[in-house]
């Protein structure tokens, strides 16, 4: 190696060091002690905790919660950033950046205390169903289910895909649609063959930030989502918190963490694909 | 200058008291013109000029404030963009860059819901136009800047448009390159023969390529003709000076014992007859520097320091200094006289027909 790389490898060393030690470490005892067994004559290296896992229906309906909430939550912040990363096009500098602080304001509060804000609305006895109440509407349970755990980790991630769809929308050439509208495309055709196609990088780099976010988040499902809604992370934490079985909860955590990178490492590779499309050569 | 009151027969496209502000500041303020068919036309002036913005009301992407625009007679002030006719190629050409080339030119027909056979027919006929058959699946990063061009006319020429309006297209690109997309516009539109209008601050882009040329300063129309006319007879000082004129002087008529000068800058030029006081322009290339003392008839002169003398190739350019006054010149570069150097004191003059009186200038 040379001197000059040796120079700026050193310069990622500090972060380098701190993360294996401090994260790179802990994790690779949790998850090397999930696949051993100790007994009278020493270890054995086995794969049975994974089975038993796997065996298990209760499992399996954690794992596809926590897949579904995910994959809702993306879906609804998609839906409600894409509309107002639309209108931060058309604003000037001053208005955007107003904006933006209204809407990203929220990501200042603590999580636990915006999500307990959603209990007040949310809840039985919430603002809600007390309005429900006195118009004399039957009372909804938006709270200890899912669509309360998905109301709380839309608003919580909206912020994030906000910003990714709005990077990409910004980086849109004005002249582009001026193009399309001079060929006859009208408003909505301009949207769908137009923007939408160029503004795929930052939805799909939004949608894999929010997913990631929502199934490993433990504070609104427990908060929203009670005991009645568990997912992944807030097992993980029964597991070992409250039943000390560390390395069942290594397992339940492996499991999350493989299956998340997949589906990230999927829609990476197609966004990869779509860029190139889009650059060319 | 065309008025308001002129009749449209035989203006393919006219602007009438044509008004776009923005936060109270007029873009384009006032203009009226008219193109004739088949007309090349140039918009030209300094950015900020409104001449982009003109283009734009033309387009249909812009609604003036006030005015209108009529095609072939007919207002189209209210119609929609791609009902005009007017296709548009832009700055950077605008390709959309996440479709083929195939996809990009037959995207006007795909708006217009034309069946599969019928755009596979028309996308194929319009690239072997501009010569791309065979670059069908590439995307426009996978292009050259004269290919690029080519599918953006293609783009364009398929929806067989009345009017093409080119907005700086050859901005960014470097100048050979320029140079050679400059004569594929002219050519395209020697075969269409179809009225175009060109937006451009380039004024070697707008007098190679237009029929005419439409001045265009602080939103108005500072003069609309034939480049050579515009060169030789410049409406205004600003437009003097924007197709690149250097010397604009004031002159003074004045009278010494029964004989006429013109006194400009401290200098006085000998008049056959009297003179009007009037601001001039002496073309550079009409500027002769000499050692000698005295001026030839018909000439004007002025004494002066030779300040700087510039090689440019084919041409040198130089400066002479009087009082308070700077004359430049050109020459070609075997008629330079040997051996002036920067510092030593010459005259400079020129003829007194060459001058070009200002209207209306002060």
């Amino acid at each position: 190696m040379t001197t000059a790389r040796l120079r700026s490898a050193s310069l990622i060393m500090p972060a380098l060091i701190f993360i294996a030690a401090l994260f790179l470490a802990p994790v690779v005892q949790i998850l090397a002690g999930s696949f051993v067994q100790v007994h009278s004559g020493g270890w054995t290296l086995t794969a049975g905790l994974y089975e038993a896992f796997f065996a298990d229906a209760y499992s399996w309906g954690l794992l596809e919660r926590t897949l579904r909430i995910s994959a809702i939550t993306t879906l609804a912040c998609l839906v409600m950033a894409f509309p107002v990363a639309l209108l931060m096009r058309r604003l000037s500098s001053t208005q955007r950046t107003v904006l933006a602080i209204l809407l990203l304001s929220p990501l200042l509060t603590s999580v636990v205390v915006r999500t307990l804000a959603w209990v007040i609305l949310l809840g039985p006895v919430g603002l809600i169903n007390k309005t429900l109440g006195v118009l004399g509407i039957a009372p909804v349970a938006l709270m200890y289910n899912d669509v309360g755990v998905i109301i709380g980790l839309t608003h919580v991630f909206f912020g994030y895909m906000l910003l990714a769809i709005t990077a990409s929308m910004l980086k849109l050439d004005e002249r582009l649609m001026l193009a399309a509208i001079n060929l006859g495309a009208s408003r909505w055709q301009v949207l769908r063959t137009i923007i939408f196609p160029l503004c795929l990088p930052g939805v799909l780099s939004g949608s894999v930030l929010v997913f990631t976010m929502s199934a490993s988040a433990y504070i609104v499902p427990v908060l929203l989502g009670g005991t009645a809604t568990k997912v992944m992370a807030t097992e993980v934490y029964d597991l070992a918190i409250n039943y000390l079985e560390w390395k069942e909860a290594a397992v339940v955590a492996a499991v999350l963490f493989v299956t998340v990178w997949l589906i990230v490492a999927a829609v990476t590779r197609l966004a990869a694909r779509h860029e190139r499309i889009g650059e060319g050569g | 200058m065309p008025s308001d009151n002129q009749s449209p027969e035989g203006a393919f496209l006219a602007l009438r008291s044509l008004t776009k502000r923005f936060d109270g500041h007029a873009a384009v303020n006032g203009i009226s013109l008219e193109v004739k068919p088949h007309e090349f036309v140039s918009l030209l002036g300094p950015s900020g000029g409104g001449k982009t913005t003109l283009l734009h009301m033309i387009a249909g992407f812009t609604e003036p404030d006030a005015g209108d625009i009529l095609i072939q007679g007919e207002s189209v002030r209210r119609w929609p963009s791609h009902r005009r006719g007017a296709a548009m190629v832009f700055q950077s050409y605008a390709l959309f860059p996440h479709l083929t080339v195939f996809e990009n030119v037959a995207f006007g027909l795909r708006m217009r819901k034309v069946g599969n056979g019928e755009v596979r027919r028309q996308v194929s006929e319009a690239l072997e136009y501009v010569r791309l058959q065979g670059l069908e699946k590439r995307y426009p990063r996978q292009l050259s800047g004269g290919q690029q061009q080519r599918v953006a006319l293609a783009r364009a020429l398929i929806l067989k448009p009345r009017l093409l309006l080119l907005d700086e297209p050859l901005s960014n690109l470097d100048p050979n390159l320029r140079r050679e997309l400059r004569d594929n516009f002219r050519e395209i539109h020697n075969q269409t023969r179809m009225t175009t209008l060109l937006v451009t601050h380039d004024i070697e882009e707008a007098f190679t390529t237009s029929d005419r040329v439409a001045i265009l300063g602080n939103g108005r129309l500072e003069q609309f003709d034939t480049p050579q006319a515009i060169y030789t007879r410049p409406a205004s000082a600003f437009v003097a000076r924007f197709v690149g004129h250097r010397n604009i002087v004031r002159g003074t008529p004045a009278q010494k014992e029964a004989r006429h000068f013109l006194e400009i800058e401290g200098t006085e030029a000998l008049l056959e007859t009297p003179g009007t006081a009037s601001s001039y322009v002496i073309p550079m290339n009409q500027v002769r520097i000499t050692t000698d003392a005295t001026t030839p008839r018909g000439y004007a002169g002025m004494s002066g320091v030779l300040e700087k003398i510039e090689y440019l190739g084919a041409l040198v350019r130089f400066q002479v200094k009087s009082g308070g006054a700077t004359l430049v010149g050109e020459c070609l570069d075997h008629q330079w006289p040997v051996g002036l150097q920067p510092g030593i004191t010459t005259r400079a003059c020129w003829p007194l027909h060459r001058m070009i009186d200002l209207p209306g200038a002060v």
